[in-house]
């Protein structure tokens, strides 16, 4: 498969992965783009590889905790805030978007580890191999981006209150 | 109360907010078509190398030559030699660390070969691409003129005592190239497109250039048309000699007046992968030796007894934005192209990662 005909056929899906890991639609396509210029040049390796998109996932992941985006990140973690409550919304779509802020501000790896755990159903084996690290960290990331969610739990109380 | 299909439908609706790809689609066609410019320039003229002085001595240069943490990988090739003798003239003294020989190409015209155009790049890059390049370009013709970049910023240097312009080229990637011409010597440009910020590439550029010395080696050109349809002979013709892995490429290719038709032939180990659409192929015999016909895609596909393979692509304008659509008169023009072709030895590739 040439490069041409890998962007033909699974950009789409490259594009929606990296908007779930990064939490940002901008940050996906700026992330998305820099990994398809870095992995031309290479094509010719990458695709002798069994499966190439699990290589260029793997960049993306590692684009995504690079310094500069970190930074850039904490920028725009910086700028969330938690939705205002509204009366007249349902209250399924309020935690939605309460936990979609939450997901959006977390730190990356945090981020992309409950992103891989729970949007696709990786096993947490697979996800310390994919970023490269050990399934205890795996396993702490995972549990401190939980620990700041249930932060969502913690509203309710207080609409249930209203 | 958060749990695991909560946690999912967040994320989905993150996923739904995906942006389209068309963007990013955009941008890697253009800087795809920037890059094929820019390599225009660097190959204009094209190649050659070395079969002078690859002999027994022409070894042991070449050895010499080698950097040793440079990675290029060995290949077969040829005797080399070929129906035009080509004298490299110029070669730079110095280039980045790891950076070998990747790259020969020469502009014939009128059987001459009227500009020579040498390409080095990091041993293990890829061929293809946005891979680091540092270009040295000996002589030019008119042919070339549209393909030379447009600078938004010149600076005159000196190199060697001769003033020459340091230009920074346009575009999405801007990156800097020398041009100068030394007295009593054909014009030259030095260009580098490398990873590093745009100041340290003009340095590359500008040391690279004021290393630039005589060089008394030699290339051939092998392959020669015996005919060609009425608009492109008669035109200059770009002969670039390289590699793609660990496999020789040699490509011969024209294009006529006003970009009307562009003819590539492309000859190697392993020039046909990934570009026969076997859903369309049809089996056809030309010389004797087997291959495939794509009709709408003006393509023709041979091995040859030795293995080595042939494609020919004859393109035609079909629309403003591009070169392509079917001619039913393509065919059969590739096959004459071939019957009169002329392959020439194999190529000397032992100067692959030399300086």
């Amino acid at each position: 498969m040439t490069f041409e005909e890998f962007v033909a056929a699974r950009l789409p899906a490259l594009v929606r992965h990296a908007t779930v890991l990064s939490g940002d639609p901008h940050v996906a396509e700026d992330v998305v783009q820099d990994v398809l210029v870095k992995a031309q040049p290479r094509w010719t390796r990458i695709r002798t590889l069994d499966v190439p998109e699990s290589y260029l996932r793997k960049m993306i992941i590692n684009e995504l905790v690079s310094t500069r985006r970190r930074v850039t990140a904490r920028l725009r973690r910086e700028r969330v805030q938690l939705p205002v409550e509204v009366e007249d919304r349902a209250e399924q779509v309020v935690q939605r978007e309460a936990l979609v802020q939450l997901i959006r501000a977390l730190p990356p790896r945090q981020r992309i580890v409950i992103a891989l755990r729970y949007f696709e159903d990786m096993a947490d084996g697979d996800i310390a191999a994919l970023m490269g690290c050990s399934l205890a960290t795996v396993r702490s990331q995972a549990s401190r981006a939980l620990a700041r969610l249930r932060h969502v739990a913690t509203l309710e109380p207080s609409r249930e209150a209203r | 109360m958060i749990d695991k299909e909560a946690i999912r439908d967040a994320f989905a609706a993150i996923a739904d907010e995906a942006p389209s790809p068309e963007r990013i689609r955009a941008t890697l066609a253009a800087r795809a078509r920037q890059h094929r410019q820019r390599r225009m320039v660097l190959r204009v003229a094209g190649i050659g190398v070395a079969a002078a002085s690859v002999g027994a001595t022409g070894a042991e240069v070449w050895r010499l030559l080698q950097q040793p943490d440079a990675h290029f990988p060995a290949m077969g090739g040829g005797p080399g030699g070929g129906w035009l003798d080509v004298p490299l003239r110029h070669r730079p003294a110095w280039l980045p660390r790891q950076y070998g020989q990747a790259n020969r190409t020469v502009l014939v015209a009128d059987d001459q070969a009227a500009v020579v155009s040498l390409e080095w790049r990091p041993g293990g890059s890829a061929s293809d691409g946005l891979t680091p390049t540092v270009g040295l370009t000996i002589g030019w013709h008119d042919v070339l003129e549209p393909n030379r970049p447009t600078g938004r910023r010149t600076e005159t240097v000196d190199v060697n005592g001769v003033a020459g312009q340091l230009v920074q080229t346009d575009g999405e990637r801007s990156s800097p190239y020398v041009i100068w011409k030394p007295p009593g010597q054909p014009q030259l440009i030095v260009s580098v497109m490398t990873n590093d910020d745009l100041d340290e590439q003009r340095a590359i550029a500008l040391r690279v250039a004021r290393s630039v010395q005589p060089d008394q080696r030699h290339t051939s050109v092998g392959p020669r048309f015996g005919w060609l349809p009425a608009d492109l002979a008669a035109l200059p013709w770009m002969f670039v000699l390289g590699h793609d892995g660990a496999s020789w490429v040699q490509s011969l290719s024209t294009k006529g007046a006003d970009d009307s038709r562009q003819l590539d032939v492309s000859i190697g180990p392993d020039v046909h992968k990934d570009h026969i659409n076997r859903d369309v192929a049809q089996p056809i015999q030309v010389r004797g030796f087997p291959g495939w016909q794509v009709p709408d895609n003006g393509q023709l596909f041979l091995t040859l007894s030795d293995g080595v393979e042939v494609s020919l692509q004859l393109l035609s304008p079909a629309s403003e934005d591009g070169m392509s659509g079917p001619n039913p008169n393509t065919v059969p023009e590739l096959v004459r192209i071939v019957e009169e072709f002329d392959f020439g030895p194999w190529p000397d590739m032992t100067w692959v990662g030399s300086k």
